[in-house]
């Protein structure tokens, strides 16, 4: 990507009016998206239920597929529009379907920190839920719906709160893919 | 009022016998619970859902929930809602209530309000403990099938449903709440609309 595009986009991050976030969409070149996608889909999902805090499918991103991920370009592009030193990116796949969530605690707060999706989800009903969720402290929700080839980044303050909307039946027989960077 | 004013509202059959609700409700599994089918009389059910279908509900949605619900009756204009709020606070009907559940309720102290859950709706896994609440309670007005989703599942403490209730009209439910009182509306998967008046009492 460009520097000037990258300039735009941290510009647009750190400048916009309301919540400090962004969506880029078809990120990644068609090919790559597919075959990072069709890896990501073999990956050995764990099923964790916590009624009380979660309930999706997690894998760790394993080396061979970290490295398609292009670290150093990823990282390098992440440092540019976030303004932050990113050497290192630790990767995680999420996979959630119909009755899969996430819930606020009441206990633990997230501290303030940039939240980075891949989005590989494809074929999504509109109206399935699975989005990711910020409460604002305002009571305000800001939503980033489920769209394929997309990388969402928000610079989240630590008042700020963050779930993955349950997933309705109309998510059933459906995939919800993402991969979290952690940075 | 008297057990003659309570019988103006209760199904007879509740008020001739409290001993077996009573340990009913003590012994239930996975905490202190009890499904009272056909509670009020006919003509008294069908009056409260009359009424509650001229109400407005607003639609809530955070990451636990998503459903409809009224306003709390204490500040509807309805008169037979306030009629029934009244009732359900008495100190007779507390006292009744206490009868079998064996707990210290506040009278005059009712959180209530109606609940319609439609298609999508749910509510996942909680507690109910909240300031000060002591027992919370259903009134169900519609019926829903399993297919229909839209069962209360009162959950053991592996969080696995232990008893699951299916909405029928004019059962009135209820149960402790405690630190172990978790439970969860499963979602709502059809056109159904799950139609309840609900709330909590507080203690002492």
């Amino acid at each position: 990507m460009e520097k000037g595009t990258q300039n735009a986009i941290r510009k647009r991050l750190f400048l916009q009016q309301g919540f400090p976030a962004i969506t880029l969409t078809d990120f990644l070149e068609k090919e790559s998206y597919r075959v990072l996608r069709e890896e990501l889909m073999k990956l050995p999902f764990q099923r964790e239920e916590i009624p009380l805090s979660h309930s999706l499918s997690h894998a760790p991103v394993n080396t061979v597929l970290s490295q398609r991920f292009h670290q150093s370009a990823l990282s390098l592009f992440l440092s540019s529009v976030t303004g932050k030193k990113i050497s290192r990116l630790h990767l995680e796949a999420l996979h959630l379907t119909w009755k899969d969530y996430t819930i606020i605690s009441d206990k633990e707060r997230e501290a303030a920190g940039v939240d980075i999706f891949l989005d590989f989800t494809e074929n999504w009903s509109e109206n399935a839920g699975g989005n990711i969720v910020y409460k604002l402290p305002n009571g305000d929700f800001f939503l980033i719906p489920p769209k394929g080839n997309t990388i969402s980044i928000v610079l989240r303050k630590g008042s700020v709160q963050r779930f993955l909307q349950y997933v309705n039946h109309y998510g059933k027989g459906k995939e919800r893919l993402l991969v979290r960077i952690f940075v | 009022m008297t057990n003659a004013e309570l019988s103006l509202w209760i199904n007879p059959t509740y008020l001739a016998e409290t001993k077996n609700s009573r340990q009913q409700f003590t012994n239930a599994k996975p905490f202190p619970h009890l499904e009272l089918p056909d509670f009020f009389l006919p003509n008294k059910a069908a009056e409260i859902l009359q009424a509650l279908s001229t109400e407005k509900f607003f639609q809530k949605e955070a990451d636990l929930f998503k459903f409809s619900q009224t306003q709390d009756f204490a500040g509807s204009e309805n008169a037979v809602l306030q009629e029934f709020r009244t009732f359900l606070s008495s100190p007779e009907f507390i006292s009744f209530l206490s009868s079998f559940t064996q707990l210290s309720l506040k009278p005059n102290s009712l959180d209530i309000s109606g609940t319609l859950y439609q298609d999508t709706d749910f509510l996942l896994c909680h507690d109910d403990q909240l300031e000060g609440r002591r027992l919370a309670y259903f009134l169900y007005l519609s019926d829903m099938e399993e297919s229909d989703g839209g069962a209360l599942h009162l959950l053991d403490r592996e969080f696995k449903s232990a008893v699951s209730i299916l909405p029928r009209v004019n059962t009135f439910a209820l149960f402790e709440v405690s630190p172990h009182s978790f439970h969860e509306v499963e979602e709502v998967v059809t056109d159904k609309q799950r139609i309840a008046i609900t709330g909590w009492y507080h203690d002492q």
